[in-house]
């Protein structure tokens, strides 16, 4: 059991190490850490060999600076491009740096209008379909005039009264019994008006529409 | 050896602090937020060599170098005021170096396809010093970006696992498990390097 233990804490010490070693090896571990790994690549061929090739990688990728060029020449052109920067603020705030979006508010804008237009039409108030008693359901050229028989007037006498007056029914009765009447066109319809006002059997009697406003 | 790497791994104590004088550096970013051209460019002196030699080898092109080099202090000099010194200030800017060169080279990607591959050696013996060199280059260039990058970062510019963590805005874990895969793979494809500084 002492022996697993011992085997367990030297697998994890093993796996520590070897995890440590770009920063032993970059001089970012610690003090104690570094001394850890030193001291388990001293017995341990894996670790000593990969903490090699890193030192040897480390120096490699350092390198030395003698490539580098000197700083000037792209420094002037950053500090020229802050001048021209500064120098344009307005510029800058109003360029349009995402055109699709500035599309797709127009092509929203466009489709917000369109919907808000149909939805006005279809709001817009129409005229109120009602009719007046005095209101003919069809307008009848033929009509001449609007008549209204009291609810106790027989046929007979109904007919009578047409006659005397020349007039025939070319429509109703209405819901409002009213009836409408048409007269031969030499006729007087005043006078026939008149006329059926004076019969008991007449409640009301008046110009019809077709004729209103054509003075006879 | 056989090592399965998606937990935590051995812990890291506190890393040795980060080379330069940061509360030097926060001043130059507190004066460059008040638009002191001065201390942008002293900033960029300060900057221009580190960054250029890390630059130079993940891009291996010069006008890409000062290029991105001077995209990440422009960027310094239009976010300083911004900065709020939770990092330290070389993994600020080095951050934002190290997303305009990724973004860069991928943008590039059609001209690194195109750039010779370097063949590596069976043999060590009888190469010379700067074939050994191309040999070192070209196992690096065998590696994915990231891998590759997170090895830069740490080897060139000497940046702790935690910096790199923050640089390259992955965590902890990421940047072990990166490294792991980069050293599994060199260890073979530069199977002898452990050996040349005993003699080869």
């Amino acid at each position: 059991m002492a022996d697993e233990n011992r085997m367990h804490r030297s697998s994890d010490n093993h796996e520590q190490c070897w995890e440590l070693i770009p920063w032993v090896v970059n001089g970012r571990a610690s003090d104690t850490d570094e001394r850890a790994v030193l001291a388990h690549a001293d017995s341990c061929a894996e670790c000593r060999e990969e903490l090699n090739r890193h030192r040897e990688l480390h120096k490699h990728m350092r390198g030395s600076d003698d490539v580098i060029p000197a700083p000037n020449a792209s420094l002037q052109k950053l500090m020229g491009q802050i001048e021209a920067e500064s120098a344009a603020p307005v510029v800058k705030a109003y360029r349009i740096k995402r055109p699709w979006l500035v599309a797709a508010l127009w092509l929203q804008l466009v489709a917000i209008a369109t919907l808000a237009g149909a939805l006005f039409r279809s709001s817009a108030p129409v005229e109120p379909a009602y009719t007046t008693l005095s209101m003919p359901e069809t307008l009848d050229r033929r009509a001449a005039v609007r008549v209204v028989f009291a609810p106790n007037a027989s046929l007979d006498r109904i007919n009578q009264l047409l006659r005397s007056v020349e007039c025939d029914i070319v429509g109703g009765p209405s819901e409002a019994g009213v009836y409408t009447l048409s007269a031969a066109a030499d006729k007087d319809v005043q006078g026939i008006i008149s006329t059926l006002r004076e019969q008991s059997e007449v409640l009301f009697a008046e110009r019809s529409q077709a004729l209103a406003g054509t003075p006879r | 050896m056989t090592r399965i790497h998606n937990d935590p791994g051995p812990r890291l104590a506190l890393a040795k602090p980060s080379f330069g004088n940061n509360e030097a550096e926060l001043e130059l970013i507190r004066r460059v937020s008040l638009r002191d051209r001065a201390a942008l460019r002293d900033l960029y002196l300060l900057y221009h060599r580190r960054l250029s030699r890390f630059l130079m080898r993940v891009t291996q092109r010069q006008d890409l170098v000062e290029e991105v080099i001077n995209d990440t202090l422009l960027a310094v000099w239009n976010s300083a005021e911004r900065f709020r010194g939770d990092s330290r200030v070389s993994t600020w800017i080095v951050g934002i170096a190290y997303r305009r060169a990724l973004k860069s080279m991928r943008r590039r990607t059609f001209e690194i396809i195109a750039l010779e591959e370097t063949e590596i050696p069976a043999g060590f013996d009888s190469v010379q010093a700067c074939e050994t060199q191309e040999w070192i280059e070209g196992a690096l260039d065998e590696l994915p970006i990231e891998q590759r990058m997170c090895l830069e970062l740490a080897y060139v510019l000497g940046h702790s696992c935690e910096e790199i963590a923050a640089i390259t805005s992955c965590s902890v874990n990421t940047v072990k498990t990166r490294l792991f895969h980069a050293r599994r793979k060199l260890s073979t494809l530069l199977p002898r390097l452990a050996g040349i500084s005993d003699g080869g």
